[in-house]
């Protein structure tokens, strides 16, 4: 199985998160693009995996996050939403089946 | 050693002695005025060349010859990359590159850096060219310059020019540039003027030569030695950036609103009230609100000074400022200005801010607003480099308006994006904290502790939310965190001096992680 | 904790961190995030996250005296059951609640809340402002209000809406919606709650817009909604009393309490006699300058 959504825009202040479940992955990958790289780089991975728990998705994901200042309330709110939309396609997939 | 304001400067960099800031007033200079090699001219002499490679190698120009520019068409300039492209075609290398600011449109300068046509670059950097130099592409370090300091330099002999080449909208065949009329008129020459004083030789370029006897503004043909005729100086669109509007961004109005207040209660806008303000958004906003208060208040101010709006135009034209002292033309109102209006006249950068003369305009200015990328706890200024530690933006009159200013104060929004504006430490220092009064963001007023009387004023104003510093820092580091800390190479890439010649600061090479 | 007062509710794109990040400095005493008509169907999820977020990070985001209130869509939409169920959870301080039109309508939302607020636990009583936008809410507000008073603290005008369902179009003197904007503070103030005008759409025209704010200050609102930050000032500046009021206001309630204390019937102040109404606007005018902060000093 494969499934893409994304959340969130590159308007100012706030980022674009694309998140691909995917059966190959073996791993949780994060891949962050920002102007602060160097200042919040790691904390924007600690919320980004914090919200990967929370989320209790039993699969690998990989997570492509495009910052354009989002404050950390934001980057929770588009996680949320990615994963949301990742979890209604869920059901319809299981309906399908 | 570490400078009065704890900046670890190297006594000595690649051959190069420092002397460390220690204040910004403590320097005293000692010795004379540089002054460049006597000329000789004849009756019947002519300056007027065939072209540019004609003019530069009558300038005498060679291997590691140092040649300065001026940046009045701003991103409308095709002097530098014309001059530059023809500089390297003639095979001359190792040229040292001394701009009084460079342009978007300048991007092919790191073309000829990495071909070592340019060797050395002493003057300002901006985004493209600023980058590249970041990222280790130049041997050695560029020295970064106030407006002010620059004129400094240059009249001290700390910065010997070879050959200033400077961009006139108008010439006479005998030299004579004008800068207020022709098709690429610009408004005042202030930073080229006391290039072609101090130059050992100096060419004019023009699109617009006029015969002999034009009436001189700024520079006079007692100092021009070539001139040169192109077809076009500049791009009149990309000169000047048409009308400079008031923003209609409400973040930056509140900023402006809240500068204006501080400047209303501040005690300096009375009569004769002298001021100055650049061209972003906060502080045009807060120039506007400025005006209003003086209409309603029925205020008479004495001038403005600096780079000139026409907000600043339509403020004199209102009668709330009887001169206009102009260095530079930021828009179209204020070239028409300066062309039509008696009392909007043209000073050099030395006049403007060279702090070793009799006097500087700074030194009469009551107040000016001015923008940050950074402020610390000390209330230290960084304007150069990005959040990045990336060494992207120049001086411009930052240091001298804020050293000679009664009020300095400071307009920023308090985060861009979730990078905040008031750090523990700022990347790098611009300006000291000594010469800045007052922080204003969208979400409070900040009063440097040496500055007493003017919190006592803000304090009694209930629509002011004055806030210690270290209040807005903690507010800071309560929405955005506490950033990671940059790490820095030993390399330095970045020379920034104090416009009395002492560093200030140097900016090192940021450890790329990726490699 | 939120002062309670609402001369001006900035209304905020629920969708637009730049946005809901500064919406505190612009003084406006509510912050009415918009899930409903300034967010298109596709974005209605992310805006309910990006507001749940926000409201969750109040403390850093805002004044502690600044009421969060959030514009939910309608119950009879795919999201506004949803709406209520996310946002409850994180407690704002008010639910904004659309088109209104009958009790039945409001004490269901009402019930909904109630449930919410037991399930997720919240310590704070959640209140709600009817946006009366149609001819039947219009019809049926005295009922809505009456039915509505264990969560209602405020009436507003959905403009917009309104005027179309009157078959007619918002003028600028606003002749269209004089019986409306009467009828609803008429029954506002009879029940003691709050009557909040509708919005003023033209954002560059401040002068219009202070003209209509005196307008419906006159006709008995007691606030206004903004859709633009620029407007939150003019907005405070018609509504907030000034200081003469105030030390008028204040002495007044002083001879009101010595007459009290000296057990007369009636109260004189120079010469003249001072009835119930007028001690009862004054201590409306001493309690919002209290809560504005204008005795700080003194206390």
């Amino acid at each position: 199985m494969k499934l893409n959504a994304v959340a969130g825009s590159l308007i100012s202040c706030d980022l674009l998160v694309e998140i691909e479940l995917n059966d190959n992955l073996t791993d949780n990958e994060i891949i962050i693009e920002s102007p602060s790289i160097i200042q919040y780089g790691k904390k924007m991975k600690e919320i980004t995996y914090e919200e990967i728990i929370r989320n209790g998705l039993k699969k690998f994901v990989r997570i492509k996050i495009v910052d354009k200042g989002a404050l950390d309330y934001v980057l929770r709110a588009r996680l949320q939403t990615a994963f949301n939309r990742i979890g209604k396609m869920m059901i319809v997939g299981e309906n399908d089946e | 050693m570490k400078n009065i304001i704890g900046r670890e400067i190297p006594a000595e960099y690649q051959g190069m002695k420092f002397k460390p800031f220690s204040g910004a007033f403590e320097f005293v200079p000692k010795g004379s005025k540089y002054s460049p090699a006597l000329k000789v001219s004849k009756p019947g002499d002519k300056k007027v060349r065939k072209n540019l490679r004609e003019a530069l190698i009558a300038a005498g120009i060679k291997d590691g010859s140092s040649i300065s520019f001026h940046h009045h068409l701003r991103n409308g300039d095709y002097i530098i990359n014309m001059a530059m492209d023809e500089i390297a075609s003639m095979g001359i290398k190792n040229i040292r590159f001394i701009p009084t600011a460079l342009f978007g449109v300048h991007k092919k300068i790191i073309e000829h850096i990495k071909t070592g046509v340019i060797g050395k670059i002493s003057g300002s950097l901006n985004g493209p060219v600023g980058r590249f130099v970041s990222d280790g592409n130049l041997k050695y370090p560029v020295f970064l310059r106030s407006h002010g300091g620059r004129a400094r330099a240059i009249e001290s002999g700390d910065e010997t020019i070879d050959i200033a080449i400077i961009a006139a909208p108008t010439c006479d065949e005998f030299g004579t540039i004008l800068s207020s009329v022709g098709q690429s008129a610009c408004g005042p020459l202030g930073y080229a003027v006391t290039d072609s004083q101090y130059a050992r030789q100096v060419i004019a370029v023009t699109d617009n030569l006029v015969p002999f006897p034009a009436k001189k503004e700024l520079i006079s043909y007692n100092h021009i030695d070539h001139i040169v005729v192109v077809d076009k100086i500049g791009n009149p669109g990309g000169i000047v950036s048409g009308t400079t509007v008031v923003t209609r961004d409400t973040l930056r109005l509140k900023i402006g609103h809240y500068a204006s207040k501080v400047i209303e209660h501040s005690g300096l806008l009375i009569d004769d009230v002298s001021f100055q303000t650049g061209a972003g958004g906060a502080s045009l906003a807060a120039a506007e609100f400025v005006k209003n208060i003086m209409l309603e208040k029925k205020i008479t101010g004495s001038f403005a000074s600096g780079g000139i709006t026409g907000l600043l135009v339509d403020m004199y034209n209102k009668g709330l400022f009887k001169k206009l002292l102009d260095v530079q033309s930021f828009d179209l109102e204020a070239v028409a200005s300066y062309r039509d209006n008696p009392d909007h006249i043209g000073i050099s950068a030395s006049e403007y801010a060279n702090p070793h003369t009799s006097g500087c305009i700074v030194n009469q200015l009551d107040c000016v607003l001015l923008g940050a990328t950074e402020v610390d706890l000390n209330f230290n200024v960084n304007v150069n480099t990005e959040v990045d530690g990336a060494l992207l933006h120049g001086i411009g009159g930052h240091q001298d308006t804020a050293a000679g200013a009664k009020m300095t104060v400071i307009v920023a929004p308090q985060f861009r994006g979730n990078i905040p504006l008031v750090v523990d430490d700022v990347t790098t220092v611009t300006t000291p904290g000594e010469t800045v009064d007052v922080l204003v963001t969208e979400r409070g007023v900040a009063v440097n502790p040496r500055r007493g009387d003017l919190l006592e004023r803000f304090k009694k104003c209930r629509d002011l939310p004055v806030k210690s510093i270290e209040e807005i820092r903690e507010e800071s580091i309560k929405l955005v965190g506490k950033p990671e800390p940059i790490e820095y190479e030993d390399d330095i890439i970045g020379i920034i001096e104090y416009r009395d010649g002492s560093i200030i600061d140097v900016v090192r090479k940021v450890i790329d992680k990726k490699k | 904790m939120m002062n309670n007062i609402r001369r001006s509710l900035l209304y905020v794109p629920g969708n637009q961190p730049a946005i809901i990040n500064s919406a505190g400095i612009y003084g406006a005493d509510v912050i009415v995030f918009d899930l409903e008509d300034s967010i298109s169907i596709d974005e209605k999820d992310s805006a309910r996250s990006l507001v749940k977020n926000a409201i969750i990070n109040r403390n850093n985001l805002y004044k502690s005296n600044v009421e969060l209130m959030v514009r939910v869509n309608h119950l009879s939409t795919p999201f506004g059951a949803e709406d209520l169920e996310e946002i409850i959870s994180v407690s704002p301080d008010s639910i904004r609640i659309p088109k209104v039109e009958s009790a039945e309508e409001l004490i269901k939302v009402h019930e909904i809340i109630g449930k919410l607020e037991k399930k997720f636990q919240i310590k704070t009583r959640i209140t709600t402002v009817a946006i009366i936008e149609t001819l039947l809410g219009l019809h049926n507000i005295e009922e809505i209000v009456k039915k509505g008073l264990d969560r209602l603290t405020g009436l507003t005008l959905g403009a917009e809406d309104f005027t179309r369902d009157l078959g007619t179009e918002r003028s600028i003197g606003g002749e269209e919606l004089l019986f409306a904007r009467e009828k609803l503070v008429f029954i506002a103030k009879l029940y003691n709650i709050d009557a909040i005008d509708t919005v003023f759409s033209n954002v560059f025209d401040l002068d219009a817009l202070k003209t209509e704010t005196q307008f419906i200050k006159k006709l008995g609102f007691t606030g206004k909604s903004a859709i633009h930050p620029s407007q939150v000032s003019e907005i405070n500046s018609v509504f907030t009393p000034t200081a003469a009021e105030i030390e008028n206001s204040v002495e007044i309630l002083q001879a009101a309490a010595e007459a009290k204390e000296k057990g007369l019937g009636v109260i004189a102040r120079h010469g003249r006699m001072i009835d119930l109404p007028v001690i009862k606007k004054s201590e409306r005018i001493v309690n919002m300058a209290r809560k504005l902060g204008y005795f700080e000093e003194e206390e």
